[in-house]
């Protein structure tokens, strides 16, 4: 996460262009490290144990290292031995594409690096969360929800996407998450949640974008509009199922109506009385935007 | 040789729908038949006579846990495996109470769903 907001810094800073971002983006997908590489490097799992976690993270909302604890593979004091040695190279990670491609220079990153602090205007809190790229902290940190429910939301959509989708998901950092206007020339998925108060949860995202999520998603090509809707209100209805069953294990029961597809406009019929929330997640594979409200 | 097993999907997603087809045509062994709610499959249940019924739980109109109690009105014997992306205790616990004989979590492992339909092969 730290390396998303450094990007962003860069971008400000127009030490490099949009274009740019995506190739590192791109570049930093292929090279990115994942506990199970860094378990099998440092000797502590085998290959065929880290496929073993890794087909069980596809049923269950775990992270690799609490499955691979669960299972005796790992203990905990190497699995914060792997996470930081994973977080040491994420940090660096973008810095590095940005070298390699070479759109920066060493010196140039050394210098921006120690300037991101100081210029990027952040609280040491919100620094701390990006360097230890807890998700669910820069939520708590950056945004002002109204409804607390919304941040486990966020935090879990986030983990859906990198589970499903994209491994390099990352907030837009903006003055106001309060949602502004309907999304034009855009399609969105939405579904409704059902408890004492009734939430509105959709995601938005331009056609090109919502073609590129749906067949990743379905694993398939998805040349037919009918199934790219299927693929997109099946990943958010996915979600929505893993969040329903994590507040149920908390006590709190939402019911889910079926999920449906708006284009150009948000449902007339958003029946919500609180605030209403526009965030938007880049993704290498082009941005969503999650709507929240209750 | 023996006749193909029968199955019956009910879901409203056509991702879900299409992604069954594939892995249970690559398969092998099974009829196939769709619908895309709850009303459908109860009028399809009774004109095919199904072996099993993969059962979505959120569906528009009649839901999943409506269909199920109607399956098992037109036919007690009904087998129905619940499909769910939401599977809360209190969606399974109730599933299970109207009859249901299993679920399967979404997004679906595809071996888990084989090896649970395999055993309705040469009944």
């Amino acid at each position: 996460m730290f390396d998303k907001f450094f990007g962003i810094y860069l971008l400000n800073k127009k030490l490099i262009s949009n274009e740019d971002m995506q190739k590192i983006l791109h570049h930093m997908k292929s090279t990115h490290i994942k506990i199970g590489t860094l378990a099998i490097k440092e000797g502590l799992m085998t290959g065929t144990q880290v496929e073993e976690i890794n087909l069980l993270q596809r049923s269950k909302d775990k992270k690799f290292g609490e499955l691979a604890i669960e299972k005796g593979l790992i203990n905990q004091n190497q699995l914060e031995s792997l996470l930081q040695k994973q977080s040491e190279e994420s940090n660096l990670q973008l810095g590095q594409a940005a070298v390699d491609l070479g759109y920066l220079t060493y010196k140039q990153l050394d210098h921006e690096l120690k300037n991101f602090q100081n210029d990027a205007g952040f609280s040491n809190a919100q620094l701390e969360a990006l360097k230890t790229g807890d998700q669910e902290q820069i939520v708590r940190q950056f945004i002002d929800f109204d409804n607390p429910v919304f941040y486990e939301y966020v935090s879990l959509l986030l983990r859906n996407i990198i589970r499903f989708l994209d491994q390099h998901p990352w907030i837009e950092i903006e003055e106001s998450f309060q949602f502004q206007k309907d999304p034009a020339e855009e399609v969105t998925a939405y579904q409704y949640l059902d408890n004492e108060q009734k939430i509105f949860t959709g995601i938005a995202m331009d056609e090109k974008t919502f073609k590129t999520l749906a067949a990743q998603f379905a694993k398939m090509p998805v040349e037919d509009d009918r199934l790219a809707e299927a693929s997109i209100t099946e990943f958010l209805n996915l979600h929505n199922g893993i969040f329903t069953v994590n507040m149920s294990n908390q006590d709190k029961k939402f019911e889910m109506s079926p999920p449906d597809i708006s284009r150009n406009k948000l449902p007339g019929d958003m029946e919500v009385t609180g605030g209403k929330y526009q965030i938007d997640i880049n993704t290498s594979l082009g941005k969503i935007k999650l709507i929240l409200a209750s | 040789m023996s006749e193909d097993v029968k199955i019956l999907v009910c879901d409203d997603s056509m991702l879900i729908r299409t992604q069954v087809q594939n892995v249970l045509t690559g398969a092998g062994g099974y009829e196939i038949f769709h619908t895309t709610n709850g009303e459908e499959a109860v009028k399809t249940y009774q004109k095919e006579k199904p072996d099993v019924v993969l059962l979505d739980l959120v569906m528009p109109e009649v839901g999943g846990l409506e269909c199920l109690k109607q399956l098992k009105e037109v036919d007690k014997e009904a087998r129905v495996i619940i499909m769910t992306s939401s599977g809360t205790k209190e969606n399974l616990q109730e599933a299970l109470k109207q009859g249901a004989i299993d679920f399967i979590q979404k997004p679906m492992d595809e071996d888990k769903l084989l090896s649970m339909l395999e055993k309705f092969k040469g009944r």
